[in-house]
């Protein structure tokens, strides 16, 4: 079960990933020139040609579909999963079956953290910019998946423990989390010039 | 150069003394609010005590971040700094060093008056004081990075705070940590050798990514 909504957890964000490229893929048409024709090079196989953006964005557009259903069926059925075939636990009655999306959220909100500054840091050194695109487009959904486990932690809180909140180490270690991923975001969007923002986004991910 | 640059630095600031009293000030009236706005019973007032100070200590050191590359970016000074042979090192950790003597010494200096608004004891006083005078470099190390990241960015003085708050957490915990561990009867000293830790920790790299933040924004 937990497979099934991590699978569709994992869809989820490459469907996030892929609509908020293809979003970003409306602003910057202007500036990106496409190959009209075919060329020679482009016909061979090649295995950095979608580490182009101009590439890329095409590509991107397309797999839309081909993500976001998949995900969206794994998504309802790790949901059908968790809420009716599980069976309720005899400690915490039906509670616990926010576990189901509780620590999916949280495993996922850990992970895209050091997997976007990963890529911060590859666009940083090798001056990749898709590798920056992802970085920034995952802060986004990174964020959205530590709130979203720090809002189902409390929803299962408050029948187990009694109460919405404590100052356990955990919670307080994913607000803080969570106010990394809220910093980058808003360094990236007070920041005009595009490669400016990558890089000063990708310096503070590394330090922080 | 270190010399030139903290000495520089240094007369600036005397020559616009206002505003390191501001910063002063700003300290003392946050941390009077406290009292007021509760019932001022000594046995609370002891236990908010370390985390109203050291709240109010990341809030005034916050305020005086903005001045720290701001004025040289306007003027062009800093983008000649960048230019010149010497290490970008040293020129930042001198204006780290300036900025700390400017606005967070007087803080130090303030702190155990303050402190005697809230009854602490003797001792607790000198591990408050110890604790700032080790922690108030990090900030300053801390806020630089942040600074130089944020320079002549619109409404960078709301984004400095949102960048570097989550950072100075370590710093308040251990800082508020060891008077707290004063109050309470126990060794303060952990809390103040982890403080030190983080001080050696962020005088070897916090001035080497702020000269990466100060490149990224001045190009």
């Amino acid at each position: 079960m937990v497979l099934g909504l991590w699978s569709s957890a994992f869809g989820w964000i490459l469907f996030r990933q892929d609509r908020s490229l293809s979003k970003k893929e409306e602003r910057t048409k202007t500036k990106v020139l496409r190959p009209k024709t075919k060329t020679l090079s482009a016909m061979k196989i090649n295995l950095y040609k979608y580490a182009s953006p101009a590439n890329f964005y095409p590509l991107a557009g397309k797999l839309i579909p081909w993500f976001g259903i998949p995900a969206a069926i794994l998504f309802v059925a790790g949901l059908y999963v968790g809420f009716f075939v599980a069976p309720t636990d005899f400690q915490q009655g039906d509670a616990y079956r926010i576990i189901f999306i509780h620590v999916p959220a949280a495993w996922m909100g850990m992970m895209l953290y050091v997997l976007m500054a990963t890529y911060a840091g590859i666009g940083w050194a090798f001056n990749a910019r898709l590798a920056s695109m992802m970085a920034s487009s995952l802060s986004i959904t990174g964020a959205m998946f530590t709130f979203l486990s720090l809002v189902t932690g409390s929803l299962w809180g408050k029948p187990t423990w009694g109460t919405w909140w404590v100052w356990d180490a955990r919670m307080t270690s994913t607000l803080i989390l969570l106010f990394l991923y809220i910093g980058f975001i808003s360094l990236q969007s007070a920041i005009d010039d595009v490669r400016r923002a990558d890089r000063a986004g990708a310096c503070w991910r590394w330090l922080a | 150069m270190f010399r030139w640059v903290v000495w520089r630095d240094l007369m600036l600031a005397w020559r616009r003394r206002a505003d390191v009293l501001a910063t002063l000030f700003f300290f003392v009236i946050v941390v009077s609010l406290f009292p007021l706005s509760m019932e001022p019973e000594t046995r609370t007032l002891r236990t908010i005590a370390p985390g109203v100070v050291w709240v109010a200590a990341l809030l005034a050191s916050m305020l005086s971040l903005g001045r720290l590359f701001a004025n040289d970016y306007t003027d062009g000074t800093l983008e000649q700094m960048l230019l010149t042979p010497q290490p970008l090192y040293l020129i930042v950790l001198g204006k780290v060093l300036a900025q700390w003597v400017v606005s967070e010494i007087p803080l130090v200096l303030i702190a155990p008056v303050v402190g005697v608004q809230f009854g602490l004891s003797q001792t607790t006083l000198i591990v408050l004081t110890i604790s700032l005078l080790i922690g108030t470099p990090v900030l300053s190390l801390i806020g630089a990075i942040g600074a130089g990241l944020t320079l002549g960015l619109r409404g960078s003085g709301v984004l400095v705070s949102l960048l570097v708050l989550p950072l100075y957490i370590p710093v308040l915990i251990f800082g508020a940590g060891a008077v707290q561990s004063s109050i309470t009867g126990e060794n303060p000293l952990p809390h103040l050798e982890l403080q030190g830790a983080a001080l050696v920790l962020t005088l070897v790299f916090a001035p080497w990514a702020t000269s990466a933040a100060l490149r990224i924004s001045l190009e």
